[in-house]
């Protein structure tokens, strides 16, 4: 692993929920459809949170040296909004792991994450 | 308590014996879009480990959306995720995932139950094990 792997900082566009669902196949309307998310009692439609996850799996693949990561953990404790930035706090435990979690604003979004990587 | 939530815990307990299966192949045009969307900045090396993720979560997809369950999807939440790759996803590699209802805990506000899935290639080597805990809130 990399001795130090930096914090994540991105803004997703508004455009990400629909190209995340052709990935997915998960066209659910809280994801696409801003009146309905809106009648969920949602501020407008969400992110999918394995999206936010993806971005951190990529982040820590690319700093960790590519097919080294083996397992992450996270909890989704918050809605994630498109177009509004997000900071992926991360820290390092040990030589094979790092800690984080994520914040949207003043909201955590992702918590208890943990991720683990191969000694090879 | 209430009883829809009790009646939504009995039928996923009676699914532990069911299991879902569905076969993916591992579209190289479409994990360099994965790759774009998440980051990578040129080539990502290999295909992304979290593009097998988001294949894997179609089979979640079909679990969650199964009518013996009859979850109410409205109110249901992917309250945490696990992840642990085996081998790496080559491209047009063939992909089976097979997912199957793990632990179920009926607390005060809401359902929980775990979506277990493993994903294998063609060559019937494991690439990836998830986990996809869910939370239904009560009405």
């Amino acid at each position: 692993m990399s001795d130090s792997i930096p914090d994540l900082h991105w803004r997703p566009s508004a455009a990400d929920p629909e190209e995340y669902a052709k990935v997915s196949h998960d066209f659910s309307g809280v994801h696409l459809d801003d009146s309905l998310a809106r009648a969920e009692g949602l501020p407008g439609v969400i992110l999918h949170g394995m999206h936010v996850l993806g971005h951190v799996v990529s982040h820590l693949d690319r700093y960790a040296q590519p097919g080294r990561l083996t397992s992450v953990t996270v909890r989704f404790l918050d809605v994630t909004l498109p177009e509004e930035g997000v900071s992926v706090r991360m820290k390092p435990t040990d030589e094979h792991n790092v800690i984080f979690d994520a914040m949207q604003g003043d909201r955590q979004v992702l918590g208890e994450g943990l991720a683990s990587f191969s000694k090879d | 308590m209430d009883p829809e939530a009790v009646a939504l815990a009995k039928r996923l307990e009676n699914a532990h014996s069911a299991t879902w299966s569905d076969l993916q192949v591992v579209d190289p045009e479409e994990a360099a879009r994965y790759a774009d969307l998440h980051g990578y900045v040129g080539d990502a090396p290999g295909i992304p480990p979290g593009y097998g993720a988001a294949l894997t979560m179609r089979t979640v997809l079909v679990v969650l959306h199964d009518e013996t369950i009859a979850l109410p999807f409205d109110r249901n939440v992917h309250a945490a995720q696990t992840l642990e790759w085996d081998e790496p996803l080559r491209a047009l590699s063939r992909i089976t995932t097979t997912a199957r209802i793990g632990n179920v805990k009926l607390r005060a506000r809401a359902v929980f139950f775990d979506v277990l899935t493993e994903s294998i290639d063609e060559r019937n080597r494991t690439c990836l094990r998830g986990t996809a805990t869910q939370a239904v809130r009560h009405v």
